[in-house]
């Protein structure tokens, strides 16, 4: 009885909702654990209630488009708002590429602004590791996903936990030793010839 | 000087064999992660399979056409035509094709029976059922404060749905048919006897609306049936499965091929026997789309990997409540998810869905060299 109902109530609810994305601020990461490094895809996408206010936010001069060095500067500011840890400790995020649309574009509550973050480092295969991804970036307006990629062999992801909005993001890996691969045994080897042999 | 020597020869392969390592893991991170599957043999069709009724089908709408249309259906088989798919509205995510506005009743009727061909009953069913609501939305949409008063069209309605046909009808060689435009994305990849259907995107917004005095929902079944399953585990199961976050749109939709996320949730394998057969009805939700023969196949294969498989769930578990869910094995993807509407947060009456093959995605491993 109660779900039927709860279908009249649905079939007379006015449909007036469009249906692309409205009053949020859909902002993606999607993270990509290698064997020397973190590569970070960011996908914000504005709702067409608040494209506007997005659009402003990055043409500052307000001519209408967005030059690279505002696109530059929006870019640095999310940036500015991500955070990196590895064990607890920052790892500093590089902007790699940025791909932003136009304004007629980011409008229809479709198109993504796409930030490609990296940071480089050197995972060994006797550690265990915690990386947090962390994104506050505009929180009033945004709702959040986070995902970590397969990634290749050489890793195994243990765990995964995240906040209820997902703004937060830890992953505990490890590289199993049976796939080591990492470079620095390499060169331990070959200063270890070299002091053999000098 | 011997002394040099020795050095020198000692560390050479030392130098080569780093740098071959770190010309190594450099390549890992340019690659996709997905799982690696091998190519799958290629079995000619003949005119009686269904593989022969949906090339005389596809032939049959060929026919109903001029030659410049004949031009606007047609895509090489290799290119990006076949990415070329949203959830969108044609008026946001243009597509190419022809229009099903733009054609004649024949050449609509040929249309459709070339889908009937290709899907399953009930797959042609839901199809058509997206596309009504869709102008159900179309009729809501004017007049209120939706898109139209700003002077933009989103082109909603049952006239703006396109299809598009990729590489020649052939019993041997790879074609497609795209079908699809708001709230729905069918790829059905065809080589020889294998018919493949991911990735494909079924969504509905409403997701209840009434026809002819009927009560429809479009994707009810995979609704009722995922809310069936989440309550058919016991409370130790239930910890595994749900998530302890929101989820707020497909993880990957559209333009999101060629990647795969680490599963969560709670493996299959931990299921009674009652439950996997419940977790199969599901995936035969969106496996069971495309025609009988092509499905059974595909099922088989779903549940051969049962073991290897996860079930995850974000949201309450009260039927009615809006809450996302997700299937994923080796050669798995399906999602359902309750996308958000106007200040209301997520909603029961807007569902997007997802299906694809990690592996075979477009038949990748039956046109794999």
């Amino acid at each position: 009885m109660k779900s039927f109902f709860l279908l009249i109530l649905l079939i007379l609810l006015p449909q007036s909702a469009a249906a692309h994305r409205l009053d949020e601020y859909l902002q993606a990461a999607q993270i990509n654990l290698t064997p020397t490094g973190v590569r970070i895809e960011l996908r914000l996408t504005p709702g067409v209630d608040v494209a506007d206010r997005i659009y402003a936010l990055i043409d500052l001069d307000r001519n209408g488009q967005t030059s690279p060095a505002e696109q530059r500067a929006y870019a640095q500011r999310v940036l500015d708002d991500l955070a990196l840890e590895l064990d607890n400790r920052p790892l500093p995020l590089t902007l790699t590429s940025v791909a932003f649309p136009s304004r007629a574009e980011l409008k229809t509550g479709d198109s993504a602004i796409i930030l490609a973050l990296s940071a480089d480092t050197n995972f060994s295969t006797s550690d265990d590791y915690q990386l947090t991804f962390r994104n506050n970036h505009l929180p009033t307006l945004s709702v959040y996903n986070a995902n970590t990629l397969i990634p290749t062999a050489l890793i195994k992801i243990t765990s995964q936990q995240r906040d209820p909005l997902q703004h937060e993001l830890t992953i505990h890996f490890h590289l199993p030793s049976t796939t080591a691969s990492t470079t620095w045994p390499i060169w331990r080897l070959f200063l270890w010839l070299s002091e053999l042999l000098i | 000087m011997k002394r040099k020597f020795l050095i020198a020869a000692l560390c050479f392969p030392v130098v080569v064999t780093a740098g071959w390592m770190w010309l190594a893991a450099k390549q890992q991170t340019k690659r996709v992660a997905t799982t690696p599957a091998a190519p799958l043999p290629v079995h000619p069709a003949s005119p009686s399979d269904v593989t022969g009724k949906t090339v005389a089908a596809a032939q049959a709408f060929l026919a109903t056409l001029d030659d410049a249309g004949r031009t606007k259906v047609s895509f090489p088989f290799d290119s990006d035509q076949k990415s070329k798919w949203s959830n969108f509205p044609p008026g946001i995510y243009p597509r190419n094709g022809l229009r099903l506005g733009d054609l004649n009743a024949r050449q609509r009727d040929a249309v459709f029976a070339l889908l009937a061909t290709a899907l399953s009953q009930r797959g042609l069913q839901k199809v058509k059922e997206i596309m009504e609501g869709d102008e159900v939305l179309k009729n809501s949409e004017e007049g209120s404060a939706g898109a139209p008063r700003r002077g933009f069209d989103p082109q909603f309605g049952r006239d703006h749905y396109y299809i598009a046909l990729l590489g020649t009808p052939s019993l041997t060689d790879p074609w497609m048919i795209q079908f699809g435009g708001h709230h729905l994305a069918m790829n059905v990849t065809i080589v020889g006897k294998a018919n493949v259907l991911t990735p494909s995107l079924p969504a509905a917004q409403p997701a209840i609306y009434k026809l002819n005095s009927e009560t429809v929902r479009p994707l009810g079944r995979e609704n009722d049936k995922g809310f069936a399953l989440i309550n058919s585990l016991d409370a130790e199961q239930q910890k595994q499965a749900i998530l302890s976050y929101q989820v707020n749109d497909l993880v990957l939709g559209a333009g999101q091929d060629g990647k795969m996320v680490q599963p969560e949730g709670i493996k299959v394998s931990l299921f009674n026997d009652a439950q996997k057969e419940k977790l199969l009805d599901i995936v035969n939700e969106w496996v069971g789309i495309l025609n009988d023969e092509a499905a059974g196949v595909k099922l088989a294969e779903v549940k051969a990997n049962l073991g290897e498989t996860w079930f995850a769930w974000s949201g309450p578990t009260t039927n009615g409540s809006p809450a996302y869910f997700r299937i994923q094995g080796p050669t798995l993807w399906i999602e359902y998810s309750p996308q958000r509407m106007r200040g209301s947060g997520l909603d029961i009456n807007h569902i997007h869905t997802i299906y694809r093959d990690p592996t075979n995605d477009y038949g990748a491993r039956l046109v794999k060299k």
